[in-house]
């Protein structure tokens, strides 16, 4: 059963009381809160998350609430996110609640899922092969997420790739994909008919929207990818696309660069590690404006034409 | 008359042989994975083969100097020396050899 089989009556009185538990990748979210306008929102952003009976298991308990009621006025239209008891994040303005409730989800991956060895990534699949983006904020990999899953690439993740680091599977963790400020129009133009959220234009990363994910790759999100090409991506303004040849121990440096847990997990991480740049081509990619020559480039990658 | 200025009275082995994974790509460089420490370093030819040397038996400055210029056919002069004793020095700041006693 489907986030979207429930009836939207149904979803508030379950978030205030025994919560929305939701499977997302290989992980149980139990999700609490009060907020009135949330259970709008995930009805459609998250209408195709499994759902799992409240009672079972969840690896993530979180909740998003009101601050306390003692405080001043102002405050108490301050939200707060908290994680197994943990608040990551300092208190945050009622308008920012989805990017912050989606940066907290990927907090509590990020910080304590090291059984796997975590990057910041994007996993795309083509032919049964995937693709690895890893990249720093800022570079362009969201949006070539984004725009690669919607012409029939199957999204595994564009935030958080978790290897599997005795076999490298690669684990698919669909999530929302966050764009940031021109990118959001960009993207709009690219596919009119994706599912958008609304815009959060106070956020600290500037305006964000979310896209939710194609229903395919996250019905599929049970089947993992296997490594095949490492692409380090870098949107440059204006640039003439280029696909460039990386040697592998620039590509393992890198890596490492974009790794959550590469040092804290130890000899498993750099077995891992380096196998995963043993299993694939490397590239640096670096594109301008066009998506669609973008997405071209990499389907020609995909189809062995370069 | 050039004196060269390598430490001879002191001995070098690796600090913890177990730990440390070496990986090799690419023909100039090794990765170098120390499990003590989880620290990684990127090793060129030179440097890796002086760790090997070491791996069999704690050796000097001078003397592992005149292995590697013999390996590497390079002439055993008091730059080469030098550069060989710098290594040791930026290799045991890193925690992968240490000075023995013998």
């Amino acid at each position: 059963m489907k986030i979207s089989d429930l009836a939207l009556s149904q979803l508030p009185s379950m978030m205030k009381h025994e919560g929305l538990s939701f499977r997302t990748g290989p992980f149980v979210f139990c999700l609490h809160s009060p907020i009135a306008n949330l259970p709008v929102l995930l009805h459609s952003l998250y209408a195709d998350y499994l759902l799992v009976k409240s009672a079972a298991f969840a690896d993530f308990h979180i909740k998003l609430s009101r601050c306390g009621s003692w405080w001043r006025f102002w405050q108490s239209r301050l939200m707060l996110f908290e994680a197994d008891f943990d608040t990551p994040y300092r208190p945050f303005a009622k308008d920012t609640i989805l990017p912050f409730l989606e940066w907290g989800i990927n907090w509590c991956v990020a910080t304590q899922a090291h059984q796997y060895l975590m990057l910041h990534a994007g996993m795309l699949e083509k032919n049964g092969n995937t693709l690895l983006l890893p990249a720093h904020p800022g570079s362009g990999k969201s949006t070539l997420c984004v725009a690669l899953c919607h012409r029939g690439w199957r999204l595994l993740t564009d935030e958080i790739a978790l290897v599997q680091p005795v076999d490298l599977a690669l684990v698919p963790f669909p999530r929302l994909i966050a764009l940031k400020n021109q990118s959001i129009a960009v993207f709009h133009n690219f596919a009119p008919d994706a599912v958008l959220g609304p815009e959060y234009p106070k956020t600290p990363k500037g305006t964000v929207c979310h896209v939710r994910p194609p229903t395919d790759s996250i019905e599929r999100s049970n089947e993992v990818g296997h490594a095949r090409w490492i692409v380090l991506p870098q949107f440059k303004s204006g640039a003439s696309l280029s696909l460039q040849s990386l040697d592998k121990t620039q590509a393992f440096i890198q890596l490492t660069d974009h790794s959550f847990n590469y040092e804290l997990i130890g000899l498993r991480g750099f077995k891992a590690m380096t196998a995963l740049v043993d299993a694939c081509d490397c590239y640096t990619f670096e594109y301008g404006g066009d998506l669609e020559q973008a997405v071209a480039q990499l389907n020609a990658l995909a189809d062995g034409l370069i | 008359m050039i004196v060269i200025q390598v430490n001879v009275e002191t001995f070098w082995q690796i600090n913890t042989p177990y730990s440390l994974n070496l990986k090799q790509f690419d023909a100039d460089f090794f990765i170098l994975f120390n499990a003590a420490s989880s620290q990684t370093h990127i090793l060129n030819m030179l440097c890796a083969d002086l760790l090997e040397l070491l791996k069999d038996c704690p050796d000097n400055s001078i003397a592992l100097s005149e292995k590697l210029a013999q390996q590497y056919e390079f002439s055993l002069d008091a730059d080469f020396c030098i550069y060989v004793d710098k290594m040791l020095a930026d290799l045991d700041c890193l925690g992968l050899i240490e000075p023995v006693i013998l």
